[in-house]
């Protein structure tokens, strides 16, 4: 393949499941904020 | 307000919505639609389609089913009542595509049975033969024919199925999704891992990522993206504002649409390896250049695929593991669509969802028959093709008007940054009140052009009036005189 196809491919990869893998972290962290506020007595809303 | 179903959990929300925008599609589409426009380069403008067009119309769409806890007629009825006709329109649409679609899962119910003894084996034109064959198909849309009893089956138990899931509402669907999103991957990737030790494979692959940069200067590149992202994501169903409408208001909007769309333009990408690898082997085992192979939609799936299989060693396997690929990648669109339909029906008459579920799958079984006759698949191919531009395509683009236009975007977006994980900010705005009504406008105006200058796929000008500006206006007739029919107490009482 050549450095053209190998770039593209390498690129929207990161894109794609970089930015699905950012999105799912946020996701966590913030279900864990809110389950932590929660169990300390607040009201959980997610 | 009567109380209303909620999803188990977040992780179920977002997985239905995934399985929802995840469907055939992904796998005969996308990689098909990359092949023909540029190759690799055809994933600049996809991932620029996404950003400027999907990502924004999803965070709309749900948007505005959290935001009125109500279905997609509610939910813009809520706007101004008579924008509730967009959303029977959108449902009315989905209820078309369900019609189709379950034919198609139809025929990859008999493909899965077939698979243990592969009756299409001995070449391409065995397999297509052997696909017509299975259809009953006739000579053209004029000849309606039999009915083939083995897709009848199919239907039967498609509809059924579909049934179960959504009778019990979107707690069951949330478990079943557990199942069905995560499976067609793993399935991919077997057939996936397959593909790439075969001779033949790298060549295949080159052909999908090789770019050719000159394609992006064509307006018609940026034309097929848009396209794209809009049919793959479930935008103009109603599927995902009725989905959104069973989160309480609090829950997170933006990020949950980031996942979803990365999800399944990710799921579309790496499906594209799969299907490539085999062409490629079947191309080098044939001793024929790739473009003679390649092939989208139905033919990709029961006459390519298969007789790539065919040649490979384990064939029965792979084959029963590719088509429970298509079944399960079908389903989840399949419910989704109904249960989207199902919703807005029962929010009107506030009937209950299993008596719905049931009269509406009938239904569907029934209109379903014509696609089972041997002039089905011509009747599908013209019915898609006009839901596909002119249904979903208007319906996102009224949706922004709606929202950009006359709701305000500023007030909607100030309720998503709320209540989200993270913010969105003027972009947002830019896009629903401009660039994306008109990328969609521009879309539409095209279709039009080329409905005019040559007639879809050489259909009869007859048969195009009937299965597509015929269904068309059926569906704006219907959705009016849903929006004028009064409702349940409480849907009146609130003035929809």
């Amino acid at each position: 393949m050549s450095a053209s196809a190998w770039t593209t491919s390498i690129v929207v990869a990161l894109i794609l499941y970089g930015g699905f893998a950012w999105c799912i972290r946020v996701a966590v962290r913030k279900g864990r904020e809110e389950h932590d506020k929660a169990s300390r007595g607040g009201a959980g809303t997610h | 307000m009567p109380h209303r179903e909620r999803w188990a959990s977040r992780p179920a929300f977002i997985m239905a919505a995934i399985g929802s925008a995840i469907g055939l599609g992904n796998l005969w589409r996308f990689p098909m639609v990359a092949y023909e426009n540029g190759g690799g380069a055809f994933l600049i403008p996809y991932i620029v389609a996404l950003i400027t067009a999907g990502i924004p119309l999803m965070i709309l769409e749900y948007a505005l089913g959290q935001h009125f806890q109500k279905c997609s007629p509610g939910s813009l009825g809520s706007i101004k009542p008579g924008f509730a006709v967009i959303g029977w329109w959108a449902l009315g649409v989905g209820a078309t595509i369900s019609f189709y679609y379950a034919a198609i899962m139809g025929w990859s119910w008999d493909y899965l049975v077939f698979s243990f003894t592969q009756p299409w084996s001995g070449g391409s034109e065995n397999a297509a033969e052997f696909f017509a064959h299975v259809l009953r198909r006739s000579s053209g849309p004029g000849e309606i024919g039999g009915i083939s009893w083995p897709v009848l089956a199919g239907l039967a138990v498609t509809w059924a199925w579909i049934y179960w899931i959504i009778k019990r509402g979107v707690l069951r669907v949330g478990k079943v999704v557990m199942i069905t999103v995560p499976l067609p991957a793993l399935l991919t990737l077997l057939v996936l891992i397959r593909g790439v030790t075969l001779p033949g494979a790298v060549e295949g692959l080159i052909h999908y990522l090789q770019p050719d940069f000159s394609a992006i200067l064509s307006g018609k590149i940026w034309l097929e993206a848009y396209a794209q992202v809009f049919f793959s994501l479930s935008l103009g169903f109603g599927i995902l504002t009725a989905y959104a409408s069973y989160l309480p208001k609090r829950s997170d909007i933006s990020n949950n649409a980031f996942i979803t769309s990365f999800a399944d333009a990710g799921f579309a990408y790496f499906a594209g390896f799969s299907v490539f690898s085999v062409l490629g082997y079947l191309a080098q085992a044939q001793g024929v250049p790739i473009s003679e192979v390649v092939e989208g939609g139905p033919g990709l799936a029961f006459v390519v695929y298969p007789t790539a299989i065919s040649l490979m060693p384990g064939a029965p396997l792979i084959a029963a593991a590719f088509f429970l690929t298509l079944l399960t990648l079908g389903i989840d669109s399949a419910f989704s669509i109904v249960e989207g339909v199902v919703g807005g029906i029962r929010d009107k008459w506030g009937l209950s969802q299993n008596a719905t579920a049931a009269g509406f799958c009938i239904f569907g079984f029934l209109v379903g028959i014509l696609f089972t006759t041997g002039a089905g698949l011509y009747w599908l191919d013209i019915v898609d093709h006009w839901m596909n531009n002119y249904g979903l395509v208007v319906i996102g683009f009224l949706e922004c008007i709606a929202v950009g236009w006359f709701y305000g975007t500023k007030k909607l977006k100030d309720y998503i940054n709320e209540v989200s994980d993270f913010q969105i900010g003027w972009w947002w705005d830019l896009f629903i009140k401009w660039i994306t009504p008109l990328a969609l406008g521009w879309a539409i105006v095209a279709n039009v052009v080329e409905e005019i200058k040559v007639p879809y796929e050489g259909y009869p000008t007859w048969a195009l009036m009937a299965g597509g500006w015929c269904v068309v206006a059926l569906i704006i007739v219907v959705a009016a005189i849903m929006t004028a029919i009064p409702g349940k107490r409480v849907e009146r009482e609130e003035g929809l």
